[in-house]
């Protein structure tokens, strides 16, 4: 007698509780739909074409981000909206802008830096044509680096060793 | 991508080496690495890296131009000549007059960078001129 009265109270405040949850509405898919469209306004700096629906909690966005730091920071905050279920992240990333071209020195800036770069070194010959230096003579191991190191400064296309290395 | 892939050593040591603007680019078969080194150190670990796997730099399909930082004015760097002097010049290349030398070891003052090659010092006795970038390692 005296466990089924517990079990009976027990049953009793579980169907309260229950009840409790269900009465208590969370927000509409419509608020939510607005507070995800703040977000958005204020993220315009790094995303285009920005649109964000919601049914039943779960938000799907679309458009496209700058890079992907700012497509998961974004992401993170929709999840954080009071409401939101899940997120389905149907946004895209713009592809990195192509890297500059290699701009090379001209022959004329190359002679000139190479007379300096090889003052030092009297064995070594360097001959600049179409932007490639090409080293002739010969080097003491120990002074290569040295001698590369200056030359790699000067925006060579490309510097062909044929140096004879003692 | 070929010569990423052969020259990636020296590319995982720019990168953790905390090389700043670090640039790689392939352009008809030259590899160009750009960008500025933190210490001497990461620089010689890059070259240390670049030769072992090109040996003696013979196969010209790199050109890499990563430089130590130079850092504001006023920063002091380190005349690392092999032994001898360095001339101090009045202008930026070897064809003007030598006003001053630096002694190997010495410390001067960096007060502008002309260009890479080139940087303007000030001597420990007060000298002002042009020495060779090549020679000064900042501090």
């Amino acid at each position: 007698m005296r466990t089924s009265i517990l079990k009976l109270s027990f049953m009793l405040s579980a169907f309260a509780m229950f009840s409790l949850t269900a009465c208590k509405s969370g927000p509409k898919d419509a608020d939510i739909e607005k507070a995800v469209n703040e977000k958005i306004a204020a993220a315009s700096a790094d995303i285009a074409d920005a649109g964000a629906t919601v049914k039943d909690g779960v938000v799907t966005l679309t458009g496209q981000f700058k890079d992907e730091a700012s497509r998961s920071t974004f992401e993170t905050s929709v999840k954080a909206v009071p409401g939101v279920k899940s997120v389905v992240n149907n946004t895209t990333v713009a592809a990195a802008p192509a890297p500059a071209p290699v701009v090379v020195a001209s022959d004329e800036q190359l002679k000139q830096g190479v007379r300096d770069a090889t003052k030092d070194f009297p064995g070594v010959t360097a001959e600049v044509k179409d932007s490639v230096i090409i080293l002739t003579g010969e080097i003491k191991r120990a002074s290569l680096k040295n001698l590369m190191q200056s030359l790699n400064t000067l925006k060579p296309k490309k510097i062909q060793n044929n140096l004879t290395i003692k | 991508m070929a010569l990423q892939d052969k020259y990636k050593e020296l590319l995982d040591a720019a990168r953790n080496g905390g090389v700043s603007n670090l640039q790689v680019r392939e352009q008809d078969n030259v590899l160009y690495i750009d960008g500025e080194a933190p210490t001497g150190d990461v620089k010689d670990q890059l070259w240390a890296a670049y030769n072992k796997i090109d040996p003696d730099y013979r196969a010209g399909d790199v050109v890499m131009n990563v430089n130590v930082a130079a850092g504001a004015a006023g920063t002091k760097a380190l005349v690392t000549t092999d032994s001898t002097n360095l001339n101090i010049r009045k202008g930026p290349g070897t064809d003007q007059p030598i006003i001053g030398k630096a002694a190997h070891g010495a410390l001067v003052t960096l007060i502008s960078k002309a260009n890479d090659q080139w940087w303007l010092v000030k001597t420990e006795k007060g000298e002002e001129g042009y020495a060779y970038a090549q020679y000064l390692t900042p501090q």
